[in-house]
Parts: C-alpha cells; sequence; structure tokens
C-alpha cells in the first residue's frame, strides 16, 4: 500500500530528488537517515536533519557511470510515524515508480496507521493536500497511485487513489475490470469477448471523449462514494468493495447498451466461414 | 503498551517458526525497555528470539519481521533493526522474514531460492534486468518463508 509516483519518461535523476525533496517539504516530513546504494551495495549512510540537496547532487554527479544503478532513501517522520522514500534506480522504477513513499506498521501504539493509504484515510495526509502537491508539479509528472496489494498498478480493482495529469486512460482501466469481472462471472464473458476484440485504444478514447458518456461514468463512480473526476485525473475510494461495484456498474451500463447489438468477431468468423464453399 | 506487547504474543504464535523450543523471545514494544531501541524514531522488526536449539547453518538467535505480504517493505523495515542490533553488539545469526504470499512486485525484484533447511528460502534481488544477487543483511543473507511451509522445516 505504498505510494508510487512516476516521471514522465525524459526526467532524470536531478528531477526525481527534486521531487522527493519537495514532497518532503511539503508534508512537513522530518527526515532522519539518508542511505545510498549503487548496484544495491550501499555506498553512503548518515543520519541528517534537513537535506542537503547539493551534496545529493555531488553524490549523483560522481556517480555518473552508475547513476541509474542509483539508489536514494530517505527514512523519516510524520507525527508519530515513521515511514520511508525512496528515489528508485531504474530497474526499480519500473517495479516500484521512480519515487515511491510508504509507512511502516505501527507496531507500538496499535494506532490503525500500517501503510500510506491508512494516513489519506484517516486524514493524517489530506487526500486534497496529496493532489494538490501532484498539481503543482504536473509539468514532471505522468501518474501517482496506490494499489492496496501491491499488484503494480495494472488491476484497477487494486488502485484506491490515483492521480493521473490525464485520466485519456480512464475507459482503459475500465476494460480491463470488465477482463477480470468476466474470470469470476460468466455474465461478463460475452461482453469482454466483443470488447476483446476491439480496437481498445481507439474506443476508449471515443467515450472519453464523449461528455456525457464520461460525465456519467463518473457519475456512477461518485454514487459509490468514489471521487473520480475530470481535469487532471483524480480517483480515490474508502474501499475495495466501492471500487469493484464502480467498475462493474459503468461496465453494465455504458459498456453493455454499446456491444449488445454487435455480434462476437467469433460468431461473424463462423458465419462466414459457413457460407464458404467446401473444397 | 500493555495491550500492544499483549497483541505481539498473540501474533508471535503465528510468526515464529517452530523450528525448536524458544529459549527466550523479545517482542518489538519490549525492544525500548530492555535493548534501548529508539522506537519513535527506528523503523522496527518484530522478534528477536533465542532457541535452545543451535542450528549448524543458522545458529540459535534470529532477527524476525512478519507479515502477511510486501517483502520489499519488511526488508527495510528489518535492515534497520539489523543495524541497530549490530551496533548494540546483539548477536543475530539470521536474518528472517515470515510471509504469507509475495506481490507482483516482490515477485519481479526478488527472487527466493531453496535452502537446506525445508521451508526456509534465501531471498535474491534482481538489480538489473541481466543480474541478480544474494541480499545481505549486515553481511549475512537474509532468508524468508511462507507460513504455510512452517510444517515443513527440518522433515
Amino acid at each position: 500500500m505504498s505510494l508510487h509516483i512516476d516521471l514522465i519518461k525524459s526526467e532524470n535523476k536531478y528531477r526525481q530528488l527534486e521531487l522527493a525533496v519537495a514532497f518532503i517539504s511539503f508534508f512537513n516530513l522530518i527526515v532522519n537517515k539518508l542511505k545510498i546504494k549503487v548496484n544495491g551495495e550501499v555506498i553512503h549512510e548518515e543520519k541528517i536533519e534537513v537535506i542537503d540537496e547539493n551534496k545529493l547532487i555531488k553524490i549523483i554527479d560522481s556517480n555518473i557511470d552508475n547513476k541509474d544503478s542509483l539508489h536514494i532513501q530517505f527514512l523519516f517522520n510524520l507525527s508519530s510515524y515513521i515511514g520511508y522514500l525512496n528515489i528508485n534506480n531504474n530497474y526499480d522504477s519500473n517495479i516500484f515508480g521512480d519515487i515511491e513513499a510508504n509507512i511502516f506498521p505501527d507496531k507500538i501504539f496499535n494506532s490503525n496507521i500500517n501503510n500510506f493509504f491508512d494516513l489519506l484515510r484517516h486524514n493524517i495526509i489530506n487526500k486534497d493536500n496529496l493532489d494538490k502537491f501532484f498539481v503543482n508539479h504536473k509539468q514532471i509528472l505522468s501518474k501517482a497511485y496506490i494499489d492496496i496489494d501491491e499488484e503494480g498498478g495494472d488491476n484497477p480493482f487494486d488502485i484506491l487513489y490515483e492521480y493521473g495529469t490525464t485520466g485519456y486512460n480512464f475507459f482503459m482501466k475500465l476494460f480491463k475490470a470488465v477482463e477480470l469481472l468476466s474470470e469470476e462471472n460468466q455474465d461478463f464473458l460475452d461482453l469482454y469477448t466483443k470488447l476483446r476484440s476491439s480496437d481498445k485504444n481507439y474506443f476508449s478514447s471515443l467515450l472519453w471523449h464523449d461528455d456525457k458518456i464520461r460525465d456519467y461514468a463518473f457519475k456512477i463512480a461518485n454514487e459509490n462514494n468514489i471521487v473520480a473526476q475530470v481535469g487532471s485525473f483524480r480517483l480515490y475510494a474508502d474501499n475495495k468493495v466501492q471500487l469493484k461495484k464502480s467498475y462493474k456498474e459503468m461496465a453494465e451500463k455504458i459498456l453493455n447498451p454499446i456491444f449488445i447489438e454487435i455480434p462476437s468477431m467469433e460468431e461473424q468468423v463462423k458465419k462466414v466461414s459457413s457460407n464458404l464453399p467446401n473444397h | 503498551m500493555v495491550e500492544s506487547l499483549e497483541d505481539a504474543k498473540r501474533r508471535g504464535k503465528d510468526d515464529i517458526p517452530p523450528i525448536g523450543i524458544t529459549k527466550n523471545i523479545y517482542y518489538a514494544p519490549e525492544w525500548g525497555e530492555k535493548f534501548g531501541y529508539p522506537i519513535n524514531n527506528l523503523p522496527i522488526a518484530d522478534y528477536y528470539v533465542e532457541y535452545n536449539y543451535n542450528h549448524k547453518n543458522f545458529g540459535s538467535r534470529y532477527l524476525i519481521e512478519a507479515s502477511k505480504s510486501n517483502l520489499h517493505a519488511q526488508i527495510i523495515q528489518l535492515e534497520e533493526s539489523a543495524d541497530f542490533f549490530k551496533r548494540k553488539n546483539i548477536v543475530v545469526d539470521t536474518y528472517l522474514i515470515v510471509i504469507d504470499r509475495l506481490s507482483d512486485r516482490d515477485k519481479r525484484k526478488y527472487k527466493l531460492k531453496d535452502f537446506t533447511l525445508k521451508g526456509f528460502k534465501e531471498v535474491f534481488e534482481r538489480i538489473d534486468y541481466n543480474n541478480e544477487k544474494c541480499y545481505l543483511v549486515c553481511k549475512k543473507p537474509l532468508f524468508a518463508i511462507f507460513r504455510k511451509d512452517f510444517e515443513r522445516i527440518g522433515k
């Protein structure tokens, strides 16, 4: 349940550092330890109270040949909670995001704050403030999200918080949701079979650019207590049950009516095949 | 505090691998008092366990971090506790993570390889697309075990 932040591809280690430092400052995180790794080996470790950005830039500069494998970790306190913020090396960036923030489970005071999402759930970090931070940095941001079971951002049922600079992919998420629903519910199999044979990028774009359909999808989300907004794209759900219900309703009320009159590709192939002369 | 210690003791029954008879179990909520652990400033693992049985490869003193999932965050947590124990000259023979499952992310980053004590798996990390290496905590290999494999230990 970490917060994963992806920057646009062209951004480099310096910009990642800049964003991480801005994040620390914006949310008043008290950094207490710095650890730097190259190729998995710790090359620098120190207790710190303030971040010396120039010093970190020098460390990045001095590892110019290893910059891709440079990993910078800050341990921090937020109120009475302890967490970490990682600027990941290039390999880990593809797995955990360019920047990753999390809170360690509280084992001493039973506070129910065990991960980053709990900070939002209990308003220790206000979700509007989190959105605001990302709005302030949208020029270098691709997206930021929290996935509950750490499935890597591909499972729409797993993402309870998301901020994206564009909502263009929103309906792609709905298509993925239909795929997952079809695995557990026969009712969605027909829809998925038809959906599978369509040009998803084109179809997603069609749906997104139709204001009425987009607004209707967001209305369904809102009725399930899910915040979904256009502009920059924002999504927040309190739990996975509501989120899944929301996608299910969108599939039933938006995609089903579109596809119901359309024969499946499989049926069409069989039809054409059966009309061909036998050899 | 007392309440969280009771919780820790309750959880310990499911978290501490049945390697042998335990001589001492020190639960995280006790570490401040017993070891001077800075519980407000440092991530904390779950248990420091001394077993009666001294295994030839694993010794008898284990630092254990247990959770359902998210190996990645658990490793960071265990490392910080490991550093503290090392600074305090408290001997740890084996660093161990107890887990129920690997998340999809964990599967991409880490590889668990079987080791001689059945159930125990050595943790490897991928450092780029072509290379992986044994994950070391305080220069010792890190081990993981799935709870479902508790009964396989040593058989």
